[in-house]
């Protein structure tokens, strides 16, 4: 037996790596690049085209909130992957096993973040150009870094919904679907918070991505520092809460199982 | 007929029983709010019209695009895949009557997007054209359908399609003028995107819902029921081939 | 291996209830007051047809269910209240083929488990591979899982059940969808495990499986224990009828049926008669009889676990219409 946080780290990545396995079960490189990456940037232009229709200065607004958003897709992704684990029929192993199922379960899908970084970033330097999108080689270093935190924040996001729906296989990609086009309205990812009014706005400010896209378009304008720090911060903290809310759902879950036989075992 | 009603009815189950197939009924209207609140906030009401198309375009080839990869997929994860094919029903057939009752219920959209048009946005759309927009929904439909049966044959033709089949949603909805009238894409796009009902479809629905009298609807409607009718075609004649293959081989898709 | 301490059994409970709550109308009662024992280092056959009660005892015994009613212990620790003692000295193994990740080579599997049950990385690696020479899978180790037969599978899931070097191991119809092949050599593998000195509770219903591997029976019918005996004491406890297999002409064997002993005579597949006798007693005047009239191929027989069973299951099932 060796100590709790290296055992914890190693579980985390022996779990990463199985999710991984189930992405290279799917995407060749070349499925990957020609299909999955062409689609991430096919709508990307669609939104950033859209602005050149809908005044001056959209586009390159659009192009931005559009690049970021396909990070926090992919996040969001955890929400039908962590059902995977479902249909391998190990969830009750591990339930019997002495490590904690939700540690599995955070691990289970982390492949998506280098995935979407990569869809986000490549948007950022093969799209930038079309609308005249400056960026310099610090930037696209902090725009990087910024890229993973919202790909964690929304992976949390993710993380929560697909514990909600463990067991309601059906719903995954309804709810993940649904999550997702609310971050578009109320992220500040087609407009900025200020047009949705304060209620709504209060709603973006819960979620992830909204404080990381702010920091990335503060990064873009060329202002950094203070300012960037404090939102990437809160970005960091609404991501935590929503791991939190995520890991307290599955405990809850695999506890109650445990009690009432729920379908989440017995299968 | 009986197995348009029979195949539809099957297909209705199917989409009670399985929530995923719903996923456009719950997305739409929050895909029209984004839209709308695009339009509110550039302060150009003219493009309105823009915002109440495009949902509704999205969700009906969006579902078609979900439906006629799911008939394949879980007929061949079933192992029912060989037998609905062997079946003596025509397979190509088989696959509009399933997709025809999708797209119908895609069509329940309009009555969302209106909705949040009224009631999130106070905003009553205006039908000038009423005629040319429910003739424009029906030939949309329908060439929606022929679309899926294409997209169906090939989903059964390659093992591998099924990997692209979430490629097919926005390359298609950009090209196809969905929002962006294709005519504001740049010139080179416009011979591939003509291929695409769905440009026509998006101009003739604009159309519709703008004063201006609408120019050759008779004509743009021919074209979207014609694209379609081409796209069932090319799908009758790719099934054709791997229905040969199966009774060679014993298997259907190739890897 | 830990070393066993004193005369504390493996596995205890007393009685066990267990009912599913249904979405509409009656609950469902999987077990209903089961109460075994299994010494350390026995094997301990839970036998029972389909829907008997066998997973739900093994799923509670697992950890993973918690009893509506009465408790249980493994190695002296209760189920209900310290199962975070339990699960480390548990292995587990479900029949079927899910329980692994297909896309993952055996040896990931393996290695991720290790991890999971706190191995270290260097031992969960030696244990890893010691794991893949002793059940066989060395050769194909970096195959992914999706790739393997049916019977290789099953040895993988074993070598995951056994990666903590578990005191106890559960297995829950582990031969099932096996061929006789794979099955004999799966039994093999849990014979040798068992003659390490583990116990091994293992839930069936194929009755050779359990005459071969078990050195005790618990039979379960309806969420309630039928019988636990040894596979052999239980044959006889059932058999009031003892049979004698003879070679003989047909004369001779209308002479056998019409004694007095004598309840049936019926021919076998080998073309001798089966001749069942009312009682133990019986049996040597009926040898006897038949002795003296010359025939030389005869031999006695007590039913196999089969008919047991059967007749175990049924008689249960007569029992508890009449107490209807």
């Amino acid at each position: 037996m060796t100590s709790g946080i290296t055992r914890r780290v190693r579980v985390l990545l022996w779990a990463a790596r199985a999710g991984a396995a189930d992405h290279s079960a799917v995407f060749t490189w070349k499925t990957w690049l020609f299909g999955w990456f062409v689609r991430m940037l096919a709508q990307v232009l669609f939104f950033a085209t859209a602005g050149n229709l809908l005044g001056p200065g959209q586009a390159r607004y659009l192009l931005v909130g559009n690049a970021v958003l396909m990070v926090a897709l992919h996040g969001l992704f955890a929400t039908a992957s962590t059902t995977w684990e479902l249909e391998n029929g190990t969830l009750p192993l591990l339930v019997a096993s002495p490590s904690s199922p939700s540690l599995v379960l955070t691990g289970r899908s982390l492949f998506w973040l280098p995935d979407g970084v990569a869809c986000g970033l490549g948007a950022f330097l093969l799209l930038g150009p079309v609308v005249h999108l400056p960026i310099g080689l610090s930037a696209v270093a902090l725009v990087t870094c910024l890229l993973v935190l919202v790909g964690l924040t929304t992976y949390a996001l993710g993380l929560f919904l697909g514990s909600l729906v463990l067991t309601a296989t059906d719903l995954r990609n309804v709810v993940s679907n649904a999550a997702l086009v609310v971050m578009m309205a109320l992220s500040g990812v087609e407009v900025p918070a200020s047009a949705v009014g304060p209620v709504l706005g209060r709603i973006g400010a819960a979620l992830p991505l909204t404080h990381g896209l702010l920091a990335i378009r503060r990064v873009l304008d060329g202002r950094g520092g203070g300012q960037v720090a404090l939102l990437a911060a809160q970005e960091a903290l609404v991501g935590a809460c929503w791991l939190a809310a995520a890991v307290a759902v599955l405990t809850l879950r695999a506890r109650r199982s445990r009690r009432d036989g729920a379908a989440l075992f017995l299968t | 007929m009986s197995l348009l009603a029979a195949a539809g009815r099957f297909q209705g189950q199917l989409v009670l029983t399985h929530r995923d197939y719903l996923i456009d009924l719950v997305r739409t209207p929050l895909l029209a709010a984004v839209f709308l609140l695009l339009v509110r906030h550039s302060g150009q009401p003219q493009l309105i019209a823009y915002g109440l198309v495009a949902p509704v375009l999205m969700a009906v080839w969006s579902m078609a695009m979900l439906i006629s990869g799911e008939v394949v997929d879980s007929d061949r994860q079933l192992g029912t895949l060989e037998l609905v094919i062997a079946a003596p029903v025509d397979f190509a057939r088989l696959v509009v009557s399933r997709v025809w009752v999708t797209t119908t219920i895609s069509l329940l959209t309009v009555v969302e997007v209106f909705a949040v048009s009224v009631l999130g946005f106070g905003i009553t759309p205006e039908v000038d054209h009423p005629v040319v927009l429910v003739l424009g929904l029906l030939a949309t439909a329908a060439a929606t359908a022929g679309a899926a049966g294409l997209m169906a044959a090939l989903f059964v033709a390659t093992r591998t399609a099924r990997t692209f089949q979430n490629t097919l949603s926005y390359p298609f909805l950009l090209l196809g003028g969905v929002f962006v009238p294709l005519d504001r894409l740049p010139a080179w796009t416009h011979p591939l995107g003509r291929l695409i009902y769905l440009s026509w479809s998006a101009d003739l629905l604009r159309a519709a819902l703008a004063p201006a009298p609408v120019a050759g609807a008779a004509w743009r409607i021919c074209v979207i029921l014609g694209l379609g009718l081409l796209a069932a075609l090319v799908g009758r004649l790719v099934l054709g081939r791997v229905v040969r293959m199966v009774r060679e081989t014993g298997t259907v898709g190739l890897r | 291996m830990p070393a066993l301490s004193g005369n504390q059994l493996a596995v205890e409970t007393h009685d066990l209830r267990r009912e599913y709550r249904a979405r509409r109308g009656a609950g469902v009662t999987a077990l209903d007051g089961v109460s075994i024992e299994v010494a350390q280092g026995e094997v301990h056959g839970l036998l029972g047809p389909n829907g008997a009660g066998k997973t739900t005892l093994m799923k509670i015994l697992s950890t993973v269910l918690l009893p509506t009613a009465g408790s249980g212990r493994v190695l002296g620790h209760d189920l209900a209240t310290e199962y975070r003692r339990i699960r480390p000295l548990l292995g587990i193994v479900f029949g079927g083929e899910r329980g692994v990740y297909p896309r993952l080579t055996a040896r990931q599997n393996l290695r991720y488990w290790a991890a999971l049950y706190g191995l270290s990385t260097a031992a969960g690696r030696s244990r890893t591979e010691e794991l893949l020479d002793e059940f066989g899978l060395a050769e194909r180790a970096g195959d992914r899982v999706e790739t393997y037969s049916v019977g290789m599978r099953q040895r993988l899931h074993l070598a995951r059940g056994m990666v903590a070097d578990p005191r106890v191991l559960l297995l829950d119809e582990p031969t099932n969808g096996l061929d006789p092949l794979a099955a004999r050599q799966l039994r093999e593998l849990i014979g040798r495990l068992a003659g390490e000195g583990r116990t091994v509770l293992l839930a069936t219903h194929d009755l050779d499986e359990a005459e071969l591997l078990c050195d005790r029976v618990t039979m379960i019918n309806n969420g309630r224990v039928v019988a636990a005996e040894a596979p052999k004491t239980l044959a006889r406890l059932l058999s009031r009828q003892e049979r004698i297999r003879v070679r003989a002409d047909p004369a001779l064997l209308d002479q056998v049926r019409a004694l007095p002993e004598v309840t049936e005579v019926a021919a076998a597949d080998d073309g001798a008669a089966v001749v069942s006798v009312g009682s133990q007693e019986a049996v040597g005047r009926v040898l006897a009889f038949v002795v003296a009239a010359g025939v030389t191929e005869v031999r006695t027989e007590l039913p196999n676990l089969e008919e047991v069973y059967l007749r175990l299951v049924h008689r249960n099932d007569e029992r508890s219409v009449v107490a209807r």
